[in-house]
């Protein structure tokens, strides 16, 4: 919403300045979001002197200027005005001014001749209509000065304001200054004077309004609207369109109360409130053609629909430059009906952002008096019949208001007389029943639905909330703890990532449907309806899309090493389940170790340490070689507990990785942090044992596609209490191994809590490690 | 006599000469070794008259010693001089590039928002998640957002296919919807804190479609929680979070799910308040949303606005990093540029303090 200065003191009677009045705005709840001067839209141009004027040579109507400028030297400026003259003060734009319309100002030749600058008229400087001829300055101030210090040009302040939904109130000139009248920055001199009216012979057959009053004017003079109308509407961005229209343009504006003018001569009959017949059209002032429904009150005369009620007039019956005989109409609208009439039919005008923000039931009446008053005077119209009808009461809000709310939900203490003394100016009427004050609302409130909160609000926002003080709240029991797996889950796998050498990212929740449907999601229930681009449709399934999108960025801007993780939801028809992916890719050289590349398996020790930081033992842990089919088949699998996969890893699957543009082994892995965190893992007991620890190596040939994790649990298994840990040292195929097969090393190490071992003890282990290993898997120790 | 001067010069002067530690030893066997010229000498004083023999033992005895010293130190000295040779021939060139350690960033959104939730866990505030993909429910109506309400105009929603029970489905625009939720739950006083993504049909300079908030929600029994406690809470954080005191400024503004609604700002703090471009000279920035909770929102949380009152607040997570971190470009965020992460990300050993 905006408003000039100069609308408003029509309205407040004050000395305040447009920044004090800014500074309240703010204070009481209308948000200033700009304030701008208008007028001059020039720069650069000053009061310069011809001293003398010659023939241009070349071209009858040019004249060769000599101008001083206030500049050592005069300049030279070829002009084609008639009374361009010797010994004149004329407003002069040296070369580099702007001029309206951002017209630079060059040097330039006009017939050969060379032009510094412009000598301007009134109208090529944006100040008025006159252009017969340049402007002739009559000013005292020095040549050279500045054009806008040198003469007086009037100006307009123009404060704009964001209007929160629930200030319908605010939405007038008449209605901020009321509010700034409240807040003691003025006096409220609006004229609130109403009609006087007849009974109406015209019907409202349609619950969705209240009241409807209508004026019918004759002979009318389609006179100009006049310069001060004209020129306030376009100062607050509204296009003079003819008399009448600006009329009620101007009084929804100043007033709050949206209007509409018809040309009695095109209405058949008396007009109507009735419901719209379902499919016909209603072609809009706004250019717009509406296709209504039995849902959408319209305004019909005996032909049918002329408006879409409280929304926008029709062309076929409204006012124009040409009437003579013109129909005002004002009216109360259900908020809801036009509300969901606008968002149904997608209309966009000032009349629905009102009504649906709600109007003033008062307003009518007085909006009226004024509409008929301005088109006597503009246009000379004379007033044939007023009439109005009420088809339902106002509805009137009363409450009581216990006076100790204020401080023990506003926290804040105010003397009563204070508090009634802000609710009357605020236009409430207030019964004083001791600790209680029994308040009726005003109409102008529409958004009053929190009952004593809403009138905190009013007493608090006039008062500043400056004035309640600052308490910190008493500790109270911890309430919620299932915030702990939150922390640990959330927060945990992001430190443990980074902790592994990652770099957090944070991608989009919706990707590409390409991108979805190859990693197993894409289903239109989880397609956004209104995406932002194609490339944003799909809500993820998966965060590795993401990730490699993000490579793909990285290498074209030449980075070669990418380790990149993201921890967030992904999206599936069962809801959303919190995940970590990781991708690592190319790598680095070094003098010392050469050209390092990622690995399959850096990117494992990764994931293991993901899962022990959620208390998992690795020890304990599967992995498997069964993976998504966006991974490599031979080189992927999968780490969990017994059905229950937590994490799957391995290189991307080429053809993917070339969907991707990515050229190289990419290795990646995605993790359900979800199930990591449903598992309690009970904590092992800490135990240290005062006794030697012994190590046994271990050679085994046995056939390649047994899988080493297989032999670590044989290994680990060969004695639940003396084995303290088992590992893998050494892998080899090649000379001296048969085709077919592989050496594995493996060491072990024994230890008891209570005694040294003898070598019987180790001997027995070692013995029953062999037998093990050649009983499951046929493995041969090597000597 | 003579012998004895004699062998003293001579043992001397090898010395001098001397430039391996086999010639030194050469040399201490030659003089004091059991066959050595010195070593003689001794021996030869058991033939001599006692009172001789003291004079020219005590004698005998100070060049033996003296000789002594003087190989061993020349003999330190060459062992010294080998072992620094050898040094030096070990020298490498410490200036070398070390190999890179891989050193990982939290995101520094993920770090701003820990901060948060360690401030307000500080308070009191227990974390709460809800979904991103949220029914208009618990986006709007339960948080007094009708579906005729202007407000709803305001919010440039993502849409998705209504669920198979007819279910309206957006993508949350705001994270309160958590309060809800949190308040089916659990019953007053409880104090919840919800960060996490929020999402607007919305992308320009100034606005990415993705984005992130904190929503705090406290409530209690009717008059044990305030405004004033909101002030009290709000400052705190701010003052927390920013690690100075920063005045604070409250505007009367309009959430539909609060009753008295408030916008806040900070005093700006890259002018303190002077005025300056990212302040557009007005002094202050604008960082929070606030209010009392609305009945109607408490009674859709099944709360009981006669017995319960309290108040709620949000802030932009991605706004509050960009003020403390100077982060320039809204945009930057999401582009995963390992540059950008590797400057503004923030070490995993890091912790606030
Ligand atoms: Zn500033």
């Amino acid at each position: 919403m905006k408003f000039t200065m100069t609308w408003l003191k029509k309205h407040l009677k004050t000395e305040a300045t447009a920044t004090e009045v800014a500074e309240m705005l703010n204070r009481i709840g209308l948000e200033v979001a700009a304030i701008e001067e208008t007028g001059p839209d020039f720069s650069g141009v000053v009061v310069g002197h011809i001293i003398t004027r010659t023939q241009h040579p070349e071209a009858d109507k040019l004249g060769v200027c000599s101008v001083d400028v206030g500049e050592s030297e005069p300049v030279q400026i070829v002009c084609g005005a008639p009374n361009a003259r010797d010994n004149l003060k004329v407003a002069v734009a040296k070369v580099g001014a702007v001029l309206p319309g951002d017209f630079k100002i060059k040097k330039s030749k006009l017939r050969g001749e060379t032009s510094n600058g412009m000598i301007c008229s009134v109208r090529e400087l944006g100040l008025g209509t006159e252009h017969e001829g340049i402007w002739e300055l009559e000013t005292d101030a020095p040549l050279g000065t500045d054009l806008k210090d040198a003469i007086e040009i009037d100006s307009e302040t123009v404060i704009e304001i964001e209007v929160t939904p629930n200030r319908g109130d605010a939405l007038s000139v008449y209605g901020i200054a009321r509010d700034l009248a409240a807040a003691g920055l003025g006096e409220l001199i609006t004229d609130t004077s109403e009609i006087t009216s007849e009974t109406a012979d015209f019907d409202i057959a349609h619950e969705g309004c209240s009241y409807l009053a209508i004026a019918s004017l004759k002979n009318i003079e389609n006179k100009q609207t006049p310069e001060w109308m004209k020129s306030q509407l376009e100062a607050i961005g509204l296009r003079s369109i003819n008399p009448l229209a600006d009329i009620t343009n101007y009084v929804m504006m100043d007033l709050g109360q949206p209007m509409h003018s018809y040309d009695a001569s095109k209405v058949s009959g008396a007009l109507k409130v009735t419901s719209a017949t379902a499919g016909e059209k209603l072609e809009g002032l706004n250019d717009e053609t509406y296709t209504l429904s039995s849902e959408d009150m319209v305004i019909a005369d005996d032909t049918g629909t002329v408006g879409l009620a409280g929304i926008v007039g029709g062309v076929s019956t409204s006012a124009d430059e040409t009437t003579t005989t013109a129909l005002l109409e004002a009216a109360t609208f259900n908020k809801v009906r036009i509300a969901k009439s606008g968002q149904r039919l997608q209309a966009i005008t000032d009349s629905r952002y009102r009504f649906e923000r709600g109007v003033d039931a008062k307003l009518p009446r007085i909006a009226l008096k004024k509409a008929i008053d301005l088109a006597q005077e503009i246009c000379g119209a004379e007033v044939v019949s007023v009439q109005e009808k009420q088809a339902s009461a106002t509805e009137i809000l009363q409450l009581d208001f216990e006076l100790s709310f204020l401080k023990s939900f506003g926290g804040v203490d105010m003397p009563k007389q204070e508090v009634v003394d802000s609710l009357t100016k605020l236009g409430f009427k207030v019964e004083d029943k001791g600790d209680v004050l029994g308040l009726t609302v005003p109409t102008h409130y529409h958004i009053f639905d929190g009952g004593s909160q809403d009138v905190v609000e009013e007493i608090l926002r006039l008062k500043g909330y400056d004035a309640i003080p600052a308490i910190l709240p008493e500790m109270i029991p911890v309430n919620a703890l299932d915030d702990a797996d939150y922390f640990h889950a959330d927060r945990g796998a992001r430190r443990a990532l980074a902790s592994a050498g990652y770099l957090e990212a944070i991608n989009y929740s919706f990707i590409p449907q390409k991108h979805a449907q190859s990693f197993g999601g894409g289903q239109d229930s989880l397609r956004i309806t209104n995406p932002i681009t194609s490339e944003m449709s799909d809500m993820r399934p998966s965060l590795l899309p993401g990730l490699l999108m993000a490579v793909k960025k990285n290498v074209a801007r030449s980075e070669s090493h990418i380790r990149l993780a993201e921890v967030g939801h992904i999206y599936t028809d069962k809801g959303q389940t919190l995940k970590a992916a990781g991708v690592r890719f190319g790598g680095f050289k070094h003098w010392q170790a050469g050209s390092v590349k990622e690995d399959l398996f850096a990117l494992k020790a990764d994931a293991i340490a993901l899962l022990e930081s959620f208390g998992h033992d690795a020890t304990k842990l599967q992995t498997d070689d069964k993976a998504p089919e966006w991974f490599h088949p031979g080189r992927s699998g999968s780490i969990g507990l017994g059905p229950k996969r937590f994490v799957y890893f391995g290189e991307l699957h080429p053809a993917v990785a070339k969907s991707f543009g990515l050229k190289g082994r990419v290795y990646i892995f995605e993790a359900d942090l979800d199930a990591m965190s449903a598992i309690k893992v009970k904590p092992k007991k800490f135990e240290l044992s005062q006794y030697q620890a012994v190590n046994r190596d271990f050679a085994f040939l046995v056939a390649e596609d047994v899988p080493a994790e297989k032999l670590l649990q044989t290994l680990r298994g060969a004695d639940k209490e003396l084995v303290k840990e088992a590992s893998l040292f050494d892998v080899y195929q090649g000379e001296g191994v048969p085709a077919g097969f592989k050496s594995v090393a493996m060491s072990l190490t024994l230890q008891a809590m209570d005694r040294t071992l003898t070598d019987d003890e180790i001997n027995k282990v070692s013995d029953k490690v062999v037998a093990d290993m050649s009983k499951r898997y046929e493995a041969e120790l090597r000597s | 006599m003579t012998d004895l001067h004699q062998l003293k010069t001579e043992s001397l002067d090898a010395i001098t000469q001397i430039s391996t530690v086999a010639e030194i030893e050469e040399l201490r066997v030659s003089m004091l070794g059991k066959k050595g010229k010195i070593t003689a000498l001794m021996q030869g004083l058991k033939d001599m008259e006692p009172e001789a023999r003291k004079t020219f033992g005590a004698e005998v005895n100070a060049v033996k010693t003296e000789v002594a010293q003087a190989i061993e130190s020349k003999k330190q000295a060459l062992e010294t001089e080998i072992l620094n040779q050898k040094l030096l021939s070990e020298k490498i060139d410490v200036t070398l590039p070390a190999a890179p350690k891989e050193v990982g960033k939290l995101h520094p959104l993920s770090y701003v928002t820990e901060e948060i939730e360690i401030i307000l866990a500080r308070m009191g505030f227990s974390a709460a998640k809800g979904p991103e993909i949220e029914s208009d429910y618990y986006n709007f109506t339960a948080l007094n957002i009708p579906e005729e309400h202007p407000a709803r105009q305001d919010h440039d929603t993502f849409y998705l296919p209504d669920a198979e029970d007819g279910t309206k489905r957006v993508l949350r625009t705001q994270t309160s919807a958590v309060q809800i939720r949190t308040m089916e739950k659990h019953k007053a006083p409880l104090r919840v804190m919800g960060a996490g993504r929020v999402y607007r049909c919305d992308s320009d300079l100034t606005h990415t479609p993705q984005f992130h908030q904190v929503e705090g929600l406290a409530l209690d029994v009717k008059g044990k929680i305030t405004f004033a406690h909101l002030k009290g809470v709000l400052q705190q954080f701010m003052d927390s979070y920013f690690e100075r005191h920063l005045n604070m400024r409250y505007r009367p503004s309009y959430f539909p799910f609060t009753e008295p609604s408030t916008e806040v700002d900070i005093e700006c703090i890259f002018c303190s308040g002077k005025g300056c471009r990212v302040c557009k000279d007005t002094g202050w920035i604008e960082v929070l949303g606030a209010g009392m909770v609305h009945p109607n929102v408490l009674k859709a949380g099944g709360q009981n606005p006669d017995e319960v009152q309290g108040f709620a607040f949000g802030a932009g997570i991605e706004r509050l990093a960009m003020l403390k971190y100077g982060i320039n470009d809204l945009r930057f965020f999401f582009e995963s540029h390992q540059s950008f992460l590797k400057h503004f990300g923030q070490s995993a050993v890091k912790i606030r303090r």
